[in-house]
């Protein structure tokens, strides 16, 4: 017999005996990955002090998540990267001027008080960074809204969201040209949020590497479209919608967190259009951008129920 | 409410399949001796009608049917009865019968019999799947008007069924005739995957002419399962505890229609099968004609032995085979294969949390949702696991196999089967 014997080292366990190579680890880090593309882009539109946000607040996470894990004595876990996805995310919604005090607050909301409170990763009724932000928003909006244009001078602006207004159906006459729209030149507001060409180039390597379904994304930016349109009956004022304020980043990065949305792929998409959906009624009935992190906060809560009634069918029954 | 198409979910593997399509069966050195156990199949253990220092050839019954759910165990090889003894295989424990090699090559043909149930039944053949269900009670008195021949090997690593095809084609297809004048099929299927479809060409026209349907399934995991198969084929499902031929359906392995070609035409009872030796710890991989009761000892030494030290020998692939906990078993009936895999080839990372990616949903081909069974069993909530329909589980570890937090779902399933089961079992008494 040859040189090499076998021992059977485990209890006789049941197949299957191999696994896919894919970890969950690896998965977060092609979400770190793709989230390398709107940091580009922002630090290139408001320069490097973005980037220091940007270590700074997963610097934060971090070590909440760790000390959080020492005080449960939950030590053995190892990182999974989770925490710092969130503090990345957390610092692209917001502006350029935040002051760090804000990410130090917006992180306990998002890592302590979501995420470990409800039992670590997995078990997160709400997505940590849009609840962090929703709620920075509602209580600290002085400190989070002071919106910069790119360059230099630190001239305070509005965000074409907020040029449009509310409860309106036409565009003003003023309003950004299409380019600067999309590829997010002299656009103020969330720093990872303005580059809507970098965003897609985002969307095009998850979706390459598998990691998140096309559909999500593209309901959510379609049912906003489509509500606008129906609202304004304006193809450009639908348009600049979908172009302006948070949407196709939260569509991109939020609502295809696996955590906080339905199981099943059906369950996904009704998710999806009611994020599109609401954000759109919100962005027309009240008077504060942020319209996207409110609907997948409520749509967060009704995951259970689409949850529910969007079970596979059983074979057989 | 929302759900009315099942999706067939299935994922997809590394089939390792490559390196032994091509390779044509060959035969081995023959073993000193075997070991035969005398329940390769499902049912009642057959009885032996031989004693220690019984001359036997290769081919005379050692083991006589028990009842209508059994099967005739016959010797692999020429030789002398010198052990009627019990091994363990896995969970059971099982009879078994040695035989030592007198090289003499004697053969012991079988006698004729009226109908062709009575062939199949006196040369012990078994559905060779795996399931080792006995042949001949399939066919009973079969009023079923399709029958399915199952080729769709979609276990990596596993070859056998493919070479059947490409070896003895003919073969298969003179059985397949002779079962339909039997048993008037109005449709035969044969199943292949669709990454066969280009080597395996060569058939489209001898099955044409024959009036066999090609049916060609996706590459995904598991579609050579019985119930996806069957969805596959005839667009119906099997509901909990039924069987195909409720639906009229009747299905079998290729390699057990050769199995019947040898009784039939040959008059050779079931003594020897093919296997694939595959995976990445053997030296030389091979697509082996073994004596059933073979040891994998031996079997191993027939392809150069190791290459790296192997972690894991399966009888059977890697997804739904067992696991060896020593090499000393002997090949039954339904093995397909043996695979050898290295540490590196079939390490399993540590569980980490469910990230709820829904892989294991989208993968699961019977449509369940892998994960909720296996968090409500450990839980401790059966009940809630029984809802979400555990019992209708194929156990074919797809869930396993895809899920990125390496959470064994499989086994938490099978134990919530196994006590929901004896949960049921309870309330009847
Ligand atoms: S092992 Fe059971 S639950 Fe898992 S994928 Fe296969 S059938 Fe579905
Ligand atoms: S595949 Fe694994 S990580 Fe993904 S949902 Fe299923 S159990 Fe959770």
């Amino acid at each position: 017999m040859s040189e090499f014997s076998y021992v059977l080292r485990d209890k006789v366990m049941s197949g299957p005996h191999i696994r896919s190579s894919v970890t969950s680890l690896a998965i977060m880090k092609q979400v770190m990955i793709a989230l390398l593309f709107p940091t580009v882009a922002a630090v290139y539109f408001f320069g490097f002090k973005v980037l220091i946000l940007i270590v700074i607040s997963i610097l934060i996470a971090n070590l909440l998540e760790m000390s959080w894990h020492y005080f449960r004595k939950k030590s053995d876990q190892s990182n999974d990267l989770t925490a710092t996805i969130t503090g990345w995310l957390l610092a692209l919604t917001l502006p350029v001027t935040v002051p760090v005090w804000i990410l130090i607050v917006g992180n306990f909301l998002a890592i302590l008080f979501i995420k470990e409170l409800s039992g670590g990763i997995g078990y997160n009724l709400f997505n940590p960074a849009v609840y962090a932000r929703v709620l920075l928003k509602l209580f600290f909006s002085d400190w989070i809204t002071n919106w910069v244009s790119p360059g230099t001078d630190v001239v305070t602006t509005a965000t074409p969201l907020e040029t449009i207004g509310y409860f309106r159906t036409t565009l003003p006459l003023d309003f950004y040209s299409w380019t600067d729209l999309f590829f997010g030149f002299n656009l103020g507001g969330p720093v990872g949020e303005t580059s809507k060409a970098a965003l897609i180039l985002a969307f095009l390597y998850l979706v390459f590497k598998k990691i998140i379904n096309p559909w999500v994304p593209l309901l959510v930016i379609f049912s906003c479209f489509g509500t606008m349109f129906l609202y304004s009956g304006d193809f450009r004022f639908a348009s600049a919608h979908v172009l302006s304020g948070a949407l196709v980043f939260a569509a991109i990065f939020m609502v295809t967190d696996y955590t906080t949305t339905p199981y099943t792929d059906r369950g996904k998409y009704l998710f999806a259009i009611g994020c599109g959906v609401l954000t759109a009624i919100l962005r027309i009935i009240i008077d504060l951008p942020g319209g996207i992190g409110v609907a997948i906060l409520l749509m967060n809560l009704l995951t259970p129920i689409i949850n529910r009634y969007t079970m596979t069918r059983i074979y057989g029954s | 409410m929302l759900n009315l198409k099942l999706r067939l979910g299935g994922i997809k593997l590394q089939k390792n399949k490559e390196e032994t399509n091509q390779l044509k069966s060959v035969e081995g050195d023959m073993p000193p001796s075997v070991l035969i156990p005398l329940s390769m199949h499902i049912g009642k253990e057959a009885k032996p009608v031989v004693k220690v220092g019984d001359q036997v050839k290769k081919g005379t019954l050692l083991a006589e049917r028990d009842g209508l759910i059994s099967a005739n165990i016959h010797s692999s090889i020429s030789g002398k009865v010198t052990q009627l003894t019990e091994i363990m295989i896995g969970q059971r424990q099982v009879k078994a019968i040695k035989i030592e090699n007198d090289y003499l090559n004697q053969l012991e043909l079988l006698a004729q019999e009226e109908t062709l149930e009575k062939v199949i039944a006196a040369a012990g053949i078994v559905g060779l799947g795996g399931a080792g269900f006995p042949t001949d009670v399939k066919f009973l008195g079969s009023t079923c008007d399709t029958l399915i021949i199952n080729a769709a090997e979609c276990e990596p690593f596993l070859t056998t069924d493919r070479r059947v095809i490409c070896e003895y084609l003919e073969e298969v297809i003179a059985v397949l005739n002779l079962l339909r004048d039997t048993y008037k099929y109005q449709h035969i299927t044969l199943v292949i995957e669709k990454h066969q479809l280009a080597s395996l060409a060569f058939i489209k026209e001898p099955l044409e002419q024959a009036n066999i349907t090609l049916k060609i399934v996706g590459n995904h995991y598991p579609q050579g399962a019985e119930k996806i198969l069957i969805k596959n084929v005839s667009q119906q499902e099997l509901t909990l505890g039924r069987i195909p031929k409720d639906l009229s359906i009747c299905l079998t392995n290729i390699s057990t229609i050769y199995a019947i070609y040898q009784a039939v035409y040959k008059q050779l009872p079931l003594t020897e099968r093919t296997i694939t030796v595959s995976g990445d710890a053997i030296a030389v991989k091979k697509n082996l004609r073994v004596p059933i009761g073979t040891s994998v000892e031996w079997i191993i030494e027939q392809c150069g032995g190791f290459s790296k030290q192997p972690e894991k020998v399966i009888m059977g692939g890697p997804m739904m085979g067992r696991l060896l906990p020593s090499l000393s078993e002997p090949i039954l009936k339904t093995t397909g294969g043996i695979t050898c895999l290295s540490s590196e080839e079939s390490l399993i990372p540590t569980e980490t949390s469910c990230i709820k990616c829904s892989e294991c949903i989208n993968g699961c081909p019977v449509g369940l949702m892998p994960i909720l069974i296996s968090k409500a069993y450990r839980e401790g909530n059966l009940a809630r696991a029984q809802e979400l329909g555990a019992l209708n589980c194929i156990d074919c570890g797809a869930c396993s196999y895809i899920c990125p937090s390496k959470i064994d779902i499989l086994s938490d399933i099978k134990q919530a089967k196994s006590e929901i089961l004896k949960k049921i079992e309870r309330e009847k008494k």
